[in-house]
Parts: C-alpha cells; sequence; structure tokens
C-alpha cells in the first residue's frame, strides 16, 4: 500500500475519531479561550506603552496568528508523535509500530497524526488575516510561496525536536517529561525574537531553529527582512535539525526492549 | 494527626521523580530570560507604567515565575480524575473531609516544590538580577504566597466539583488554566489592565494568589496595606472553604459513584 494511501486512511480515520468524541465542542471554546488570550495580553502592553521593538500592534497580532497556525499544522502533522510514540516506548507498546510491513518513521508520524489541532490552524489562520485586513496588506503569490516554504521548513524543525526527544526517550527511563521543557521554550514565540538580542537570536535561528515556526514567516510576510540568503541559511539549519532528529529516533530504536519504563 | 499522612506519602512519592523538577528548573530562566527582554523593550525610555518602574516589573515576573510550581494546584485535576473514574467512591467511605484531605496533600507537594524548585529558582533568579526589596516585605510576601496557595486550592476544588455535572475533562481544564492564569496576574501584572477590569477583579479572590504577593515583595504597598491584604486573603481561605463544603455535598447528594 502506498504512503499516500496510508496518508488518507489515517485521516479519515482521525477525523472520525474527532469529529464523534463528545469533547470536540468544548475543545474548540478551550481553544478559542486560549487564543484569544495573547492578543488580550497585547492589548494590555499597547495599552500603557508605544509597542514592542518597533512591531505595530496589528503586525503583532500577524506574528500571533502566523505562530499559531505553524503551530496548529505541526501538532496536527508532526508534533504529536512526542506524546504517542514517547508513550507507547513508556508503556512497552513501541512493537506495533515495528512489526507491521511499512518503515518504521513513516507509521509514526503517520499513527501520531491528530485532527485536535486542526481549530489551532482555522483560529490562527482568522487572527492572521484579521491582522492582514487592518495592516491594508494584500496577498500576493511571493507571500504564499514564501508562507508554503516556511510552514515546510518548521515541519522539518518539528520532526528535529520529535526525533530527538523520542530517540532519548529509548535509552533513559521518563525521558519524555522533557516534552515539557520544549513546550516551555514556547515561551518565546509570542514576541519577535529580535527584542532577545543578538546571541538569543542567533541562536533561535540557526541552532534550535525555533524562530521558523514563527518570527521569520511573519517578518517576511510583513516586508521587515527579504534576504534570500537568510532563507537559505534558516532551510540549511532546519534540514540539519530534522537530520539530527532522524539519526537519534535511528539510533534510539536499536535500545528498545518492549519492556517499558 | 491522621491528616499529616497525606502529606507525608505526597511527599514522599514526589521524592522519587528525578527528572521532574530538573526540567521544571530548566524551564525557569526561559521565562525569566523572556521577562526581562520584553520589559526592557516595551517599558524603554519610560520610567513608570501602572505604578510600577522596569525594576518592580521584572521582580513581579520573576517573584511570580519562582512561585509558579509553589501556588499551583492540581487539585481540581485530581478531583476531576476521581469523580470521573468513579474511584471517588474510594476517598468518601474513609472517615476524612475532602477538603483538608486536599490540604494536606498539597502541603506535602509543596514541602517538595519549595525544595527541588523555589529555593534553586531563587538562585537562578539572583544571577537574572532578581532581588530582595527589604526582609519585612519578603516575609510578608512569603506568608501571603501561603495564603495565595490556599486561596487557589479552593477555587481548583470548587472548579472540580464541575466534573459532577460534566464529563469532558481535558477541555474544561484547559479553559480553567487559561482564565485562572490571567486573573491571578500570572501573565501581566493586574494594575496594568484599565481601572474599570481592576475595579471588577478587586471584588474578586484570583488577585490574591499571584498578584497581592507579588506586590507585597516589590514593596508597592505600605506595611498597613499588606497586613490588611493578608488579613483579606485569610477571609478569603475560609469563604472558599465553606463554598466548596456547600457545594462538595450538595454535588455528592447525586452522585452515583459509576464514573463516566
Amino acid at each position: 500500500m502506498s504512503y499516500l494511501k496510508l496518508l488518507r486512511r489515517y485521516m479519515a480515520m482521525k477525523l472520525m475519531d474527532y469529529l464523534s468524541s463528545n469533547a470536540a465542542a468544548v475543545q474548540i471554546v478551550a481553544d478559542l479561550i486560549n487564543a484569544l488570550l495573547q492578543p488580550l495580553i497585547y492589548l494590555i502592553i499597547y495599552h500603557v506603552s508605544p509597542g514592542i521593538g518597533g512591531w505595530s500592534f496589528y503586525e503583532i497580532l500577524f506574528l500571533n496568528g502566523i505562530s499559531i497556525f505553524i503551530f496548529g499544522i505541526g501538532g496536527t502533522m508532526i508534533l504529536s508523535m512526542l506524546w504517542n510514540i514517547s508513550g507507547a516506548i513508556e508503556q512497552g507498546t513501541f512493537d506495533t509500530f515495528i512489526v507491521k510491513p511499512v518503515k518504521t518513521i513513516p507509521l509514526m508520524i503517520l499513527d501520531s497524526l491528530n485532527m485536535w489541532w486542526i481549530t489551532d490552524i482555522v483560529y490562527g489562520l482568522a487572527i492572521a488575516a484579521y491582522a492582514l485586513v487592518k495592516l491594508k496588506i494584500t496577498l500576493s503569490i511571493l507571500n504564499i510561496i514564501v508562507l508554503l516554504f516556511f510552514i515546510g521548513i518548521s515541519q522539518l524543525f518539528f520532526f528535529g525536536v520529535a526525533g530527538i526527544i523520542i530517540g532519548l526517550s529509548f535509552k533513559f527511563y521518563r525521558f519524555n517529561k522533557v516534552i515539557d521543557l520544549f513546550w516551555s521554550v514556547k515561551a518565546f514565540e509570542k514576541y519577535p525574537i529580535s527584542i532577545y538580542g543578538k546571541k538569543m537570536s542567533f541562536f533561535l535561528s540557526f541552532i534550535y531553529p525555533f524562530a521558523v515556526a514563527n518570527y521569520y514567516p511573519a517578518s517576511f510576510f510583513l516586508g521587515k527582512l527579504s534576504s534570500p540568503y537568510l532563507l537559505l541559511s534558516l532551510l540549511a539549519s532546519s534540514l540539519a535539525f530534522s537530520l539530527a532528529g532522524y539519526i537519534f529516533l535511528k539510533l534510539g530504536m536499536k535500545h528498545y526492549s518492549s519492556a517499558g519504563g | 494527626m491522621k491528616y499529616l499522612g497525606f502529606a507525608r506519602i505526597t511527599f514522599n512519592t514526589n521524592l522519587a521523580s528525578r527528572i521532574e523538577p530538573l526540567i521544571n528548573l530548566a524551564s525557569k530562566p526561559v521565562f525569566m530570560i523572556v521577562s526581562i527582554f520584553l520589559w526592557s523593550v516595551i517599558y524603554g525610555r519610560k520610567v513608570v507604567i501602572g505604578g510600577f518602574t522596569l525594576d518592580n516589573t521584572i521582580n513581579y515576573m520573576m517573584f511570580s515565575t519562582i512561585f509558579s510550581s509553589f501556588y499551583g494546584t492540581m487539585a481540581s485535576n485530581i478531583l476531576g480524575k476521581r469523580i470521573l473514574r468513579g474511584n471517588l467512591i474510594v476517598d468518601l467511605i474513609k472517615p476524612v473531609d475532602y477538603g483538608i484531605k486536599s490540604v494536606f496533600i498539597t502541603l506535602g507537594a509543596k514541602l517538595y516544590q519549595v525544595m527541588f524548585s523555589v529555593i534553586p529558582s531563587l538562585l537562578i533568579a539572583f544571577l537574572f538580577g532578581f532581588h530582595i526589596y527589604s526582609p519585612l516585605s519578603a516575609f510578608l510576601s512569603f506568608v501571603a504566597i501561603f495564603l495565595g496557595l490556599l486561596i487557589n486550592l479552593f477555587l481548583n476544588l470548587l472548579w472540580g466539583l464541575l466534573y459532577f455535572k460534566v464529563k469532558q475533562f481535558f477541555p474544561f481544564e484547559n479553559i480553567k488554566q487559561t482564565i485562572f492564569g490571567f486573573l491571578v496576574g500570572a501573565y501581566i501584572p493586574l494594575n496594568f489592565l484599565p481601572s474599570i477590569a481592576q475595579r471588577i477583579f478587586s471584588y474578586l479572590p484570583f488577585q490574591f494568589v499571584v498578584y497581592v504577593p507579588s506586590r507585597i515583595f516589590i514593596s508597592t504597598y505600605t506595611l498597613e496595606q499588606s497586613l490588611i491584604y493578608i488579613g483579606v486573603q485569610a477571609l478569603w481561605v475560609i469563604i472558599l472553604y465553606s463554598l466548596f463544603k456547600i457545594g462538595w455535598h450538595r454535588a455528592l447528594l447525586k452522585f452515583e459513584g459509576v464514573g463516566a
């Protein structure tokens, strides 16, 4: 069976699972409240001060919308591996991924598809679209291509994160708790990384390229950045990070013992 | 005293986990760095915003970060799961008051948090420029954050009663986390809000969890104001505990013990 066919089947299955859940409606409300919290904080900040690092209110709202949108895609496609696979390792049920007649890593990704993040994709798009209207910026083909480019490389980055954490979960007892640490770094995504100084910006761009999922797509879209060399450098750092994740995953799987832990 | 056993067992259970406190600790500098850079940029050339200097705001945010694992509680999470799994019935056959039992479980967990999260976080924060304004305000703020913990505990238990009615656990916990986090002043000092919102919030118990203890710590209240607020906190603890007791007895009348 081709991977495309598998993807279709898994997506249909996960979507049915989501739609049939009693909790889905309440989760939509919970996600809405969560999505509106950060704009509310921006409103308060812009009410008492001139702003954040030269970004207008609607520019920073756009950054927030793009971030929620890209993390929504990441959560649907890649990031849910963090909980799904590390949970299977802890419970000793990872064997189900090994015995099936499909390559293990693609199967791990397919099995971890998570439709509960779809609301984030919708809310993120809605916030970003609202900000764009207020900024009077019209969509161009180039803008859309740049956005697609960043959606792609941010998934590479997410795969790198998932690969490293899951790879180490094979080796170390209850290593999956590190997921919380990854989540705490998300505190950086709410504001432009330019405010954190040069060293931190460099770290979040090229060592741990977290900013490809929020700051850079927003900056290129808003015309604050335009260097093609920067695009290539970000692509290279995201590729390197995903390769590291792949290596960690491969090495980690060699340690799997079915015993759990 | 029979309740002390709950505190001891919780403390010992927490001791068994080694990686959680390390991860919790490793995340603290992230929030501290974000606070320092963000508020420095926001203040720019401004000296005072909402009655706070830049130093006040950064120390407020750091105080909130250091004590986040202290005032935070899993009470609604634990109660909700026990109701929805039906094993609350085990608690009901024991001759203990669930509210007081929760207090002691929380105390056991918090003793562990003080040792492995609050004290190391304080040491990290000092490296980032966190400082004590006066020994007296520091002492009073510790008393206030302890009372803030009890207020948060009973607010969480009151939220937990919701699970006698609803079956969707995770979405409601998400909603609680977002709303409570904002109302207690963990994300932004509440004095930055418009005055009408501040007036409404002053009638609610939430600000006494983080906002008031943090303001006592950064010495933006007089001694007299601080003591009055601590008194109000004690009053809120009694009111919320009483509300929980009333809600608990009413909810149990319809509890079937089956789970969801």
